[in-house]
C-alpha cells in the first residue's frame, strides 16, 4: 500500500507535482496515467526517496520508504532512466545491490532466470538492448521479492515482443498478489493490465477510480437523440432536471438519462424520434477529455499528438 | 500481504546494515575495468618515478655530484619519495573522484540509493573502501620503491636505512597522505557529481593553490597558504632535512600537520553527507 498526502515537488518556479493525495491499494494493478511531463516520474521517484518532496509525505506500507530496515523487501522499482554501469555485468550489478541487504546469491540467479537473462548475465550491461536493459531493471526490482512494485513506463521504447513479454510479466506478478503501480502515457496499454486508474495532468490528480467508473466519470455516457422537434424535447427534458447539449443539426445529447426515459418522454409529448442511441465513451475519449487541458507541450494540433500517443501501441 | 508465489530463497534476514553496504561497494569497485587500470597506473607511476629520480641521483654522483652547499639540502630519498607521491596522488585522487562520479554519469546512483535510501552509509562505505584500497595498494608499493631506489642510491653511497630517523614515518605517511587525497577526490565527486569538474578542482586545490597563493604579497596569505590541505598534509612524508627548510615560516610537526589534513577531510565528508542527504538523486 502506497499512500501520498499533499505530495508536492517544485523545481524552481515550475511545479512538477502539485499537492497530490492518493492511495495505491494492496494486491491490484493501479495504472498511473498522464501525458508526458505530467509528474508521473517525479511522483514515483519521491515514493522511493530519490527526490525529496517540497511538501507533503508519501509512505509505503505505513512508513517512508527510507525508514524501512529492508527497503528492497518493501518496494521494487523500475525507473525510466538508465540505472546501471555499462561496464559492469548484469550478474555483478545484481549481486552488488543484493549485497546491501544480505540477499543471497541464489536469489540473484533466481531473478536472472525470472527475467530470462541467464544466457547474458555475464555480459556488460552496456552491450544490452533496450529490452534487455528493461529486463535487468525488472530483475533489480524483484531482488527483494517485494509485495509492491513501482514501474515507470515499463513498455516505453520496447519492441512488440518486449511489450508482450512485459505485459505477461505484469499480469503474472499481479496474479501472484503483488501491488503494482505502473505508469504509462499509453491509454491502450493501461486498459490491458490495470483495474484501477489514477490520472495525473500538470501535477494534479484528475481522476482516481476503477477503470469502469473512470470512463463514466470522465466522459459521461449520453443518449444521442435526433428529432425534427428537438427544441421542444430539449425544453421538456431540461424542465425535468435533465441536461441537454446541442449536437449537429437536429440532434441533441441527453446526459444522465437512459434511452428508455427519453423514449417514454417523447411518446408522452408526441415527439417524433429519428434516432435514439446510447453512446458509451471509450477509455481513449475519457483520457482525452481529462487531459486535454493539461498537456504542457503540444503541437499546433494537440489532438493529433494525443491520438498518436494513445493509439501508437494499440 | 501474502504472495501466492513468493521467492524460493528465504529472504527473511535481508536488511541493510553498514557492513553489507561496504561489501556492496567492494563488489561494485572490483567489477569494473577502470579499477584495475587505475591500480596499475598507480603502481607504475609510484615505483617508476621513484626509481627514475633515484637513478638520476646515483648517476649525478658518479659524475662528481652536486657542489658543496647544495648537497646538504638535497636528500635523495626524500626527493625520490616526494616526486613519486606528488605525481601518484593525482592518480589516486582520480580514483577517489571516479568511485563517486561513475555512479552519477551512468545512472547507477539511482539503483544504489534506492537500495540504501538512507544514503549516508553509501558515502561512509565508499570512504572506508577507498582508504583501504589506497593503503593496501600504495603501502607495499612505497616500500618496494624505497628498496629499488635504495639499491640504486647505495651504489653511490646515498642510501638511507629504514631504521634511520623518520624514514619509516615518511614511508607510511606517504601512503596515508595519498589515501587522504583519494578522500578529497571523492568529496569533490559528491559535491560536483561530474568527473571533469571534480578532477579539475582537485588539481587546483592540491597542486595549483599551494603554488599560486604564496605569490600574493601579503604576509597573512603566505601564512595561510602553509595551512592549505595538501601543504599541511604533505609534512607527514617529509624527511627531517626537508622539514627543517619548510619550518622557517610556520612550525607544524608532521603528525599535527596530518591531523589538520584529516580534519579538512572529515569536514569535507560531513558537508558531502549533508548535500547527499538533501539533494535529489
Amino acid at each position: 500500500m502506497i499512500e501520498a498526502q499533499g505530495l508536492t515537488k517544485r523545481y524552481g518556479a515550475k511545479t512538477a507535482v502539485d499537492g497530490v493525495s492518493f492511495q495505491v491499494a494492496a494486491g491490484r494493478v493501479t495504472g498511473f496515467l498522464g501525458p508526458n511531463g505530467a509528474g508521473k516520474s517525479t511522483t514515483m521517484r519521491m515514493i522511493i526517496g530519490l527526490d525529496r518532496p517540497t511538501a507533503g509525505t508519501v509512505t509505503v506500507n505505513g512508513r517512508p520508504y527510507a525508514e524501512h530496515a529492508a527497503p528492497l523487501r518493501q518496494v521494487g522499482a523500475l525507473l525510466e532512466a538508465k540505472a546501471a554501469h555499462p561496464g559492469r555485468s548484469a550478474y555483478h550489478h545484481l549481486s552488488a545491490l543484493a549485497a546491501t541487504h544480505g540477499i543471497p546469491k541464489r536469489r540473484v540467479r533466481e531473478v536472472i532466470d525470472i527475467v530470462g537473462l541467464s544466457d547474458v548475465a555475464g555480459k556488460r550491461a552496456g552491450a544490452f538492448s533496450l529490452g534487455m536493459g528493461q529486463r535487468l531493471g525488472i530483475a533489480v526490482a524483484l531482488l527483494g521479492d517485494p509485495s509492491t512494485l513501482v514501474l515507470d513506463e515499463p513498455v516505453n521504447g520496447l519492441d512488440p515482443d518486449g511489450v508482450l513479454w512485459m505485459r505477461k510479466l505484469l499480469q503474472r506478478l499481479a496474479a501472484e498478489g503483488r501491488t503494482i503501480f505502473v505508469s504509462s502515457h499509453l491509454m491502450s496499454e493501461m486498459s490491458l493490465v490495470a483495474t484501477h486508474l489514477i490520472v495525473i495532468g500538470r501535477g494534479r490528480i484528475l481522476a482516481d477510480a476503477g477503470i469502469d467508473a473512470f470512463i463514466d466519470q470522465a466522459a459521461q455516457n449520453y443518449v444521442l437523440v435526433r428529432s425534427p422537434q428537438a427544441a421542444r424535447l430539449s425544453e421538456a427534458i431540461t424542465g425535468r432536471g435533465g441536461t441537454v447539449r446541442p449536437d449537429e443539426g437536429d440532434a441533441i445529447n441527453v446526459v444522465g438519462w437512459t434511452p428508455a426515459q427519453v423514449g417514454e418522454l417523447a411518446a408522452e409529448l408526441g415527439v417524433v424520434l429519428h434516432e435514439l442511441t446510447e453512446k458509451r465513451a471509450s477509455l481513449e475519449a475519457a483520457f482525452m477529455k481529462l487531459t486535454g487541458d493539461s498537456i504542457d507541450y503540444r503541437g499546433t494540433d494537440g489532438s493529433a499528438e494525443l491520438r498518436e500517443a494513445m493509439g501508437g501501441r494499440a | 500481504m501474502t504472495l501466492i508465489q513468493a521467492s524460493a530463497t528465504d529472504l527473511s534476514s535481508a536488511r541493510v546494515n553498514w557492513f553489507r553496504v561496504l561489501r556492496a561497494e567492494w563488489r561494485k569497485f572490483r567489477s569494473i575495468r577502470s579499477t584495475y587500470v587505475l591500480v596499475a597506473i598507480t603502481l607504475v607511476v609510484l615505483i617508476g618515478m621513484w626509481a627514475i629520480v633515484s637513478a638520476g641521483f646515483a648517476f649525478d654522483e658518479s659524475e662528481g655530484g652536486p657542489p658543496p652547499g647544495i648537497r646538504e639540502a638535497l636528500n635523495p630519498v626524500a626527493i625520490s619519495l616526494r616526486v613519486s607521491i606528488m605525481l601518484t596522488q593525482l592518480v589516486v585522487g582520480v580514483m577517489g573522484v571516479l568511485i563517486v562520479t561513475n555512479e552519477y554519469s551512468t545512472g547507477m546512483i539511482r539503483s544504489t540509493l534506492a537500495a540504501v535510501p538512507r544514503r549516508i552509509p553509501v558515502l561512509t562505505a565508499k570512504a572506508v573502501l577507498l582508504i583501504l584500497v589506497v593503503v593496501v595498494v600504495t603501502l607495499p608499493a612505497i616500500f618496494a620503491a624505497f628498496f629499488i631506489g635504495d639499491a640504486m642510491l647505495s651504489t653511490a653511497n646515498l642510501g638511507l636505512a629504514l631504521n634511520e630517523p623518520d624514514v619509516l614515518r615518511a614511508l607510511v605517511g606517504g601512503s596515508l597522505y595519498m589515501a587522504g587525497v583519494g578522500i578529497f577526490g571523492s568529496i569533490l565527486g559528491w559535491l560536483l557529481r561530474s568527473a571533469a569538474g571534480a578532477i579539475a578542482t582537485l588539481v587546483g586545490v592540491i597542486i595549483l593553490l599551494p603554488v599560486l597563493l604564496p605569490l600574493i604579497p601579503l604576509g597573512w596569505v603566505d601564512t595561510a597558504s602553509e595551512y592549505l590541505p595538501s601543504t599541511v598534509g604533505q609534512r607527514i612524508f617529509m624527511l627531517s632535512s626537508v622539514l627543517d627548510e619548510l619550518t622557517n615560516q610556520v612550525d607544524v610537526d608532521p603528525v599535527t600537520g596530518f591531523g589538520i589534513f584529516t580534519a579538512y577531510a572529515i569536514a569535507g565528508l560531513v558537508i558531502s553527507a549533508w548535500v547527499l542527504k538533501r539533494r535529489d538523486a
